[in-house]
């Protein structure tokens, strides 16, 4: 336990400096946009005197040299405080927070869909002799790949909503309706369903190649000899023995996909008005609200090193074999 | 052409998909190039009947959408923005991770740490989030979004052209460059970047195909350059009368899938093509 301790601190040293220089990102970025915080406050005014202007400046910090304003955005930040967004009246951060579960819904479900259809496939096309399942699922990563979130989703829209009317075009629950308990559970996963299909659809096939190659080297280990030789079942064997350890990498790559599903995400919750942190995105890049849109990038980036923090960690305990220094 | 060129163009010929493919994207460029030649009005140009659908009118074999605008002239004319988006910011990124790279692999000890965290840097901000905001602080242009696009992906080729040079490094021929006092730039030129760019070119296929990807999501965000026709933004507007006529939505939608897969095609020609010993 005190080794897994050590091994936890050790890591969280050394995302210090990746941390230090994403706020130094946002920081830039917030730089090279037109106008400072004053401007925008005028803007919202309609109007300023230039002695108004110079307060604002002062109150802000913005008449201080780069590296002054520098050391105040990375105390800020470092208290969660990521500044007010005008347009939305009320503080970006909380307003980050209220949309985070919706996201979090979103993306987790997406990934352990992905993860569960990918692993299935994946050895399926391993472990039996069809080979048109390897041929299929090449064919659909190369299409999968291909394809725009955005596009995938709306066109199931298109087959679910318009033509068929199974299932809501967006949003996460019936307003209309006023559910409460189980029949509210239900209706979020009716409106889940698309959302979670046109996001998940790419891992799927990443999934499935990535297993399929996982366990085609784990099958040719001696141990996996060792225990047919024992006279263990087939199916056994290929679950227990081969499936288990090839799941292995599946965890590395689960923490590495977190970043481009949360890009993906942007696209998904545009498309199905889900009310997540990518279509506050989509919100502040049509209301112009830089300051929101800065706040997004960093909480994701965030988001991503503690998914990073959380599989490598995972990924220690479940083997052994790591070394944890 | 030498002899190893001959064998080079004949294991790209085996792989028919990647032939096709090649013949595709040629044929698109050239019509792309020569939209204007082809077709008397832009775009943007009013010429036809709203919601005309597609094979209904052999003047319109696309169709038209909800202004009356020949869909086929906006499919030829997005054709332009999106492979000149996909080659200059496929270009920019995989210069960039060339250069990084090399450095990273090459001088070693504090440089390749401090662009190794740099690196890690790119690779944690989500791509997509990452350059929404850059594109709307510079304010959307085709110029912002390869500048944001290149700027952004360029990692993986980092990151495979700092292994390479590593690999490379400590071959003989290149102690042998260095015991014969070469110059660095000379041994980085002429040794190491000539045999490690090969794997970097099959990864520009791949960078192409996803920036054509990220300017289409960029588009329908609303963030595309606002004075050309693209297939993002000719989704994002169909997307208002999906209801009635999904043909608007879903023609470019098609044309930016089977673009991007025969980009990909190509690249899996190259690979065959540069890297044997890998590709079998």
């Amino acid at each position: 336990m005190v080794r897994h301790l050590r091994y936890l601190v050790s890591r969280l040293l050394q995302i210090v400096p990746v941390a230090l220089l994403i706020i130094l990102a946002n920081f830039f970025l917030l730089r090279m946009a037109p106008g400072d915080m004053a401007d925008v406050m005028a803007g919202e005014a309609g109007s300023a005197t230039p002695e108004f202007m110079a307060a604002l400046r002062q109150q802000f910090g913005s008449d201080q040299t780069v590296f002054v304003q520098l050391l105040n955005y990375g105390q800020k930040i470092l208290t969660f405080d990521l500044g007010y967004s005008f347009r939305n009246g009320t503080d970006v951060a909380s307003l980050i927070a209220s949309r985070l579960p919706a996201t979090a819904l979103l993306v987790g479900a997406s990934l352990l869909l992905a993860a569960t259809l990918g692993v299935a496939l994946g050895w399926l096309s391993a472990t039996t002799h069809h080979r048109w399942i390897s041929g299929l699922v090449s064919i659909m990563t190369g299409i999968g790949f291909a394809t725009p979130l955005f596009w995938v989703g709306l066109m199931l829209i298109v087959l679910f909503s318009i033509e068929l009317r199974w299932l809501p075009t967006g949003g996460i629950y019936d307003l209309d309706a006023d559910y409460t308990g189980w029949a509210f559970a239900v209706d979020v996963a009716r409106h889940m369903i698309m959302p979670v299909m046109s996001l998940a659809i790419f891992y799927v096939t990443i999934y499935a190649r990535l297993t399929q190659t996982a366990i085609l080297d784990v099958q040719k280990l001696d141990y996996v000899r060792t225990a047919h030789a024992k006279g263990l079942g087939s199916l056994r064997v290929s679950i227990v023995h081969v499936l288990r350890n090839a799941l292995l990498p599946i965890v590395t790559v689960s923490g590495m996909q977190i970043g481009s599903l949360i890009s993906g995400s942007v696209v998904v919750e545009t498309v199905f008005s889900w009310p997540g942190m990518g279509r506050l995105a989509f919100d502040a890049v049509m209301q112009r609200d830089l300051n929101l849109l800065l706040g997004i990038l960093f909480c994701t980036s965030l988001l991503v090193i503690v998914a990073n923090l959380v599989t490598d960690f995972v990924y220690a305990l479940l083997d052994p074999r790591i070394e944890l220094q | 052409m030498n002899a190893l060129a001959v064998n080079a163009l004949g294991r790209f010929a085996q792989d028919r998909g990647a032939v096709i493919a090649a013949l595709g994207l040629a044929s698109a460029i050239l019509l792309a190039i020569a939209a204007p030649v082809v077709f008397k009005t832009d775009a943007f140009a009013m010429t036809g009947t709203p919601f005309i659908w597609p094979g209904v009118d052999p003047r319109f074999p696309l169709g038209t959408d909800m202004f009356g605008r020949d869909i086929l002239t906006g499919i030829v004319y997005g054709a332009r923005v999106s492979l000149l988006v996909g080659l200059t910011a496929a270009t920019i990124s995989t210069a960039l991770g060339i250069a990084v790279g090399i450095a990273s692999g090459y001088f070693g000890s504090w440089t390749d740490h401090v662009l190794m965290r740099v690196t890690e840097l790119f690779q944690t901000m989500p791509p997509l989030v990452f350059v929404v905001t850059i594109v709307a602080i510079l304010q959307p242009s085709i110029f912002s979004i390869v500048v944001a696009i290149g700027c952004t992906s360029w990692t993986q080729t980092a990151r495979l052209i700092r292994a390479e040079t590593l690999r490379i490094r400590e071959s003989e021929f290149v102690q042998a460059a260095f015991a014969m006092g070469f110059s660095p730039l000379r041994i980085i030129v002429k040794h190491v970047l000539l045999n490690a760019i090969s794997p970097a070119i099959v990864t520009s296929t791949i960078l192409a195909g996803s920036a054509i990807l990220t300017e289409a999501a960029l588009s329908f965000l609303g963030l595309g350059d606002p004075n050309v026709m693209s297939w993002g933004s000719m989704v994002g507007a169909g997307r208002q009368v999906l209801r009635t006529a999904w043909y608007i939505t879903a023609i470019p939608g098609l044309a930016i899938v089977l673009t991007v897969i025969a980009i990909t095609a190509l690249g899996n020609g190259l690979n065959f093509v540069l890297n044997p010993r890998a590709a079998e």
